[in-house]
């Protein structure tokens, strides 16, 4: 059982690898720009809060392909955007890589910190510079 | 269903997409997010319908919006479009109103957001993003 395996080593992310976030379809806007949307995660630890979300789940390009980031997930129709570590982190954001026994996904990373007064505006920044690396193009509109 | 399809012609691409939103299912991302709820769907339809009613006769299809989108905690997300503006207003899983300004000016790209907004401050910030 994966359960059982020893947990992967968490290593060094360098500034100039890519992390790669899923696409969904509905979050191309009209324009073929990329809503920043995209990095207004749901989770348990900001459920009540009213700001994006500050640990945005993305996989390390040491670990995984586009290809293999977008099949993980079991939605073929989606796409695959990209970013270089170094982007998030000149927005004061941490990047680590937090492997995922249990999901069998040694390539999982986090994109950490994007909280408080300017939540919203790296956002933005980080959807804009994703939509200039649309890596696997969704393909169908919902 | 929380959103109706009759409403003014310019709003029609709006609330069919409200419609496509409503039909969103649990981890519509991939990473875990909520289905939209009806509170954030009924708000994004009334605050729609609010600015085209006000604004509408002046501005025209300028006053529908640009597009919508689902935020993963079950909330929406209304894009109105400027001359030198953009406006994101985030409207929460209880209807709670929150936004990201973009305004384009002769020092650059500025950026302003809020949370806890009320009802009518929105509507004063669509009008201004819009020119009205």
């Amino acid at each position: 059982m994966a359960g059982e395996l020893p947990p992967w080593p968490e290593e060094t992310i360098k500034d100039e690898d890519w992390l790669y976030r899923r696409l969904p379809p509905i979050f191309v806007k009209p324009d073929g720009s990329i809503s920043d949307k995209l990095f207004m995660r749901n989770s348990e630890a900001n459920r009540n809060k009213k700001e994006p979300d500050p640990d945005i789940s993305v996989d390390w390009d040491r670990y995984a392909t586009p290809a293999q980031s977008l099949e993980i997930a079991g939605r073929p129709a989606h796409g695959i955007c990209g970013l270089q570590a170094r982007f998030p982190r000149d927005l004061d954001l941490t990047v680590v890589h937090t492997p995922d026994r249990e999901r069998d996904n040694r390539a999982h990373a986090s994109i950490r910190g994007n909280e408080g007064p300017g939540a919203k505006q790296r956002c933005f920044l980080l959807a804009e510079e994703a939509g200039k690396n649309v890596l696997i193009r969704p393909t169908s509109p919902t | 269903m929380s959103v109706s399809q009759r409403g003014p012609a310019v709003l029609r691409p709006t609330l069919k997409r409200l419609a496509q939103l409503e039909a969103l299912e649990p981890d519509w991302d991939t990473y875990g997010a909520l289905p939209l709820t009806s509170t954030a769907l009924t708000r994004a339809d009334e605050m729609a319908r609010k600015v085209v009613a006000l604004y509408g006769g002046s501005l025209g299809e300028r006053a529908a919006p640009f597009t919508v989108m689902p935020i993963a905690d079950g909330g929406v997300s209304i894009e109105w479009r400027g001359p030198s503006a953009n406006l994101e207003l985030d409207i929460g899983p209880g209807g709670e109103l929150s936004y990201l300004l973009v305004t384009q000016g002769e020092d650059g790209r500025q950026f302003d957001e809020g949370t806890d907004l009320p009802e009518q401050q929105a509507l004063d910030l669509v009008r201004r993003v819009l020119g009205g």
